[in-house]
């Protein structure tokens, strides 16, 4: 619902599971993308 | 926040909505989360008896909805599906991309080529021609939001499912190309994982025989009587 209501659009592009705490993500938003934390990558 | 107070605090009135995978499950929760937030939803799937439940549900709780029986992975029904959506509801705001399967359980070398594929084609294809249908009616009105029910079966192996994780990873990454070149359009795309939900998908990926063999953990605990994450709460994101 958070999802489809445009409160975490911030957050477009990552993988969000039900136990996540989306309001802690939203305010988290800049370091996940920046750091592409939620999204599939190869770590070296 | 809980989904109490979810419920009251977002308001969709005035948009629309495409749930696949509506008829049962998930799609089903999240298509009556939806209607109760006030969007007006088409729940798509292949069962018209279960879409009528769904939209019955809806209705009775004073929702609007619709159903649109449809094959997922049939690309000219899911383009007529989107166009009766729009000219029954109006312009599509988001789509969720549900519908999917679990595929068989064994040895990647041993299951079925065909049944390995279908579940690959559910997953992927099926959200690849739904959102190819709805993202450019989104990007002319430059606002929309799509989200693809993924897993954590994407993020990792799982040994056993190579077809569902496959199509899982396929997804997740999937909703972040799409992501990426739909930003600038104003459109936003998530990839959800809904947790383990107990719904009939589960029980008759948990509860065979294969899984006794190859998934004997998951198969006590859903034989058990398992409960997992209630579909509600899956569609509480």
């Amino acid at each position: 619902m958070l999802l489809a209501s445009g409160q975490a659009d911030a957050l477009s592009g990552c993988l969000i599971s039900v136990d996540d705490d989306l309001a802690e993500m939203v305010q988290r938003a800049k370091e996940i993308q920046q750091d592409e934390l939620h999204t599939l990558r190869l770590r070296t | 926040m809980n989904s109490d107070e979810t419920r009251q605090e977002i308001d969709l009135g005035g948009q629309v909505a495409i749930v696949t995978g509506g008829g049962r499950g998930i799609g089903q929760a999240m298509a009556q989360e939806l209607a109760s937030a006030g969007a007006a939803v088409a729940a798509l799937a292949r069962s018209e008896d279960q879409l009528a439940k769904t939209v019955a549900l809806i209705e009775g709780e004073g929702g609007r909805a619709m159903a649109l029986p449809a094959d997922v992975t049939d690309q000219h029904v899911v383009e007529r599906a989107v166009a009766e959506t729009e000219r029954q509801l109006g312009p599509v705001d988001l789509l969720v991309n549900n519908a999917g399967v679990g595929g068989q359980v064994g040895p990647l070398w041993e299951v079925e080529p065909d049944e390995w594929w279908r579940c690959v084609e559910v997953n992927l294809r099926g959200s690849f021609l739904c959102a190819r249908a709805v993202v450019p009616g989104m990007i002319a009105r430059q606002h929309g939001r799509v989200i693809i029910s993924s897993s954590l079966a994407g993020t990792a192996p799982w040994p056993y499912m190579s077809a569902y994780a496959i199509g899982k990873a396929a997804v997740t990454r999937l909703a972040e190309n799409l992501a990426a070149e739909t930003r600038a359009q104003g459109i936003c795309v998530f990839a959800l994982n809904p947790g383990s939900v107990r719904t009939a998908m589960w029980e008759s990926l948990f509860l065979s025989d294969e899984a006794a063999e190859y998934l004997p953990d998951l198969y006590n605990y859903v034989s058990q009587g398992g409960s997992g994450v209630p579909p509600e709460r899956a569609a509480e994101p």
